[in-house]
């Protein structure tokens, strides 16, 4: 069975990006541009693991980490943040509210890979 | 001009405190002639005297009390001293009727006893009314003059009166020599502190407007890397996945060029996140999270990074943890940024050789500790390259950078970290004869934060 990741980030060259290097690694990769459509695309469908951004607009990172860990279908699943080395703060606020890893841009696929296989 | 009636202000501040003491000084010595020549003088024309003399200091303090309330200013602080100084002349002639006064006693001793008294009057106004110079001269010669006419007029015995006369005048022009160097004093003492507080505000202007200027900095440093980041990010990721596609494809040219697109990228990058450390560092930014940290898996998490930054100029990397290595509290974020500038600094210096990165305990100052000892075959440093590894932007010297690439922001990095975390780092290393880099960080966390966690 495919591993399914939904990938959360605002800027759409990273979605291109990762969500093509993820799918030549074999997952089957979904995308959404803001927390909003990630928490209603979570509450329709249940994936394998989540890789979230912390800026974005409208609903940024935490704020869409707590509403997940609210929702009944999401509580349990592991979220690995996605971060520039300037976000350390960040990253570990994201880790109190329940994020599983980090993982810092831009992504070393080898590292992005065992941290989501941790998870899986 | 301005300043002059701030310094006016400031010395009319003072007069008005030392106000209170002159009443009292005032209304004791008064006390005290009257028990002295009571009955030697006729009664009416004392109790006279003393009423007026009581009256003066009485409207004086009254005088005093209301102006309190109103604080002095430049518009009326000239005002106020010219009416103390018609006071100060009252007053004064009130004492200079004293020798008259007395002199109807026909007593010399009497008369010499009121002498004394005005003379000590005149050295203690110095204290008291002695900041502004007019004042004090204004009590003065009303108060001291009278005493001269009066030993003119009305004393029998000439030489006497003479060699008296004489002292009187010494006296008169000692007191306004005295008084004068006080109040220049007073003064130069008031221009000092005004000076000292100006400094003091500039200063804090001057602090403040570096503060300000450092958050802006900071602001503008976070956005800017932000920004500069997200388009590199785009710029390393196509290139990896053109690399990807083409070395499947065979086309191994393109794959090549790629290549060199996502390492240059990536170096970018790396600048730009170090100088954005440095600048937190500078800014004493870098906030440390203790936890207790199992060191095998925080090595395996970053080995494919490390495996990634030794493979640059084609070396092996070789991780040895001894097993009596478990855990450690530290800031694994920052124990991860040390040990990839560190075998990244030594991959930079070494070709087709071993980076071997080993992890220990040892005990230093009875302390356990947990070091992490870095050994390249590389190049090696002598002792002036040693001494600048941690010198940011020393190692950008032009030979080096064109010659190993990066300016070796990383070292200097790495070195606050370590210390930040309590740490220690050494180095030692010969040319030719690799290098090797020692990190040391106490095993438990600083009690007073092992209680918080």
């Amino acid at each position: 069975m495919t591993t399914t990741v939904l990938i959360v980030d605002d800027n759409e060259m990273n979605r291109d990006v990762l969500s093509r290097r993820l799918q030549r690694e074999g997952y089957e990769v979904s995308t959404a541009e803001d927390g909003v459509k990630a928490l209603s695309m979570m509450s329709a469908e249940a994936y394998n693991i989540v890789l979230l951004d912390i800026m974005m607009p409208d609903m940024d990172g935490f704020e869409t980490l707590t509403n997940m860990r609210n929702l009944h279908n999401c509580k349990d699943i592991p979220v690995i943040m996605l971060t520039s080395v300037n976000e350390m703060d960040d990253v570990k606020k994201c880790i109190d509210l329940g994020a599983n890893d980090y993982v810092l841009k831009p992504y070393n696929m080898d590292d992005l890979k065992r941290r989501m296989e941790k998870f899986l | 001009m301005h300043n002059d009636s701030v310094y006016l202000i400031e010395q009319t501040e003072r007069l008005k405190e030392q106000a209170v003491g002159a009443l009292v000084a005032t209304i004791v010595v008064v006390g005290y002639v009257f028990y002295f020549v009571y009955g030697q003088v006729p009664a009416t024309t004392l109790y006279a005297w003393v009423a007026v003399v009581l009256a003066i200091n009485v409207y004086l303090a009254v005088w005093i009390i209301s102006v309190n309330r109103s604080a002095i200013t430049a518009d009326n602080v000239d005002k106020f001293v010219v009416a103390y100084q018609f006071e100060a002349v009252i007053h004064g002639l009130s004492w200079g009727y004293l020798p008259f006064l007395l002199s109807q006693s026909g007593d010399i001793d009497t008369q010499l006893f009121s002498y004394y008294v005005i003379c000590s009057m005149a050295a203690g106004a110095i204290a008291t009314t002695g900041m502004i110079y007019r004042i004090y001269i204004s009590y003065m010669l009303p108060m001291m003059l009278p005493i001269v006419i009066n030993q003119i007029l009305f004393t029998d015995a000439k030489l006497f009166a003479g060699s008296t006369i004489g002292l009187l005048v010494i006296y008169i022009i000692a007191m306004l020599m005295l008084s004068y160097r006080h109040y220049e004093s007073v003064l130069k003492s008031i221009v000092f502190s005004r000076r000292n507080e100006e400094l003091v505000q500039d200063l804090r202007q001057e602090y403040e407007r570096a503060e300000e200027s450092s958050h802006a900095k900071s602001r503008f440093l976070a956005n800017m890397s932000h920004e500069l980041r997200t388009p590199l990010n785009a710029v390393i990721g196509y290139s990896e996945i053109i690399e990807d596609e083409a070395a499947e494809s065979g086309v191994d040219r393109i794959a090549d060029d790629a290549e060199k697109i996502r390492v240059s990228g990536k170096h970018l990058l790396k600048l730009i996140d170090d100088v954005l450390n440095l600048s937190r560092l500078d800014a004493g930014k870098v906030d440390i999270s203790y936890a207790c940290v199992n060191v095998a898996n925080m090595i395996n998490n970053i080995t494919p990074v490390l495996n990634e930054h030794s493979a640059v100029n084609n070396n092996a990397l070789e991780v040895r943890i001894e097993t009596d290595v478990q855990k450690l509290d530290t800031d694994v974020f920052l124990l991860e940024k040390i040990i990839i500038n560190i075998i990244s600094n030594s991959a930079k210096f070494t070709k087709n050789g071993r980076i071997k990165i080993q992890v220990e305990q040892q005990s230093r100052n009875t302390l356990q500790h947990i070091c992490f000892v870095v050994e390249d075959t590389g190049i090696g440093m002598d002792e002036e390259q040693r001494s600048i590894l941690f010198d940011a932007f020393r190692q950008a010297d032009e030979s080096s950078t064109r010659k190993y690439g990066g300016m070796g922001l990383g070292m200097a990095i790495s070195q606050r970290y370590v210390h930040l975390l309590g740490g220690t780092i050494e180095v030692d290393s010969e040319p030719g004869k690799g290098s090797r880099i020692c990190v040391c960080l106490p095993k438990d966390a600083p009690v007073e934060l092992k209680d918080v966690s």
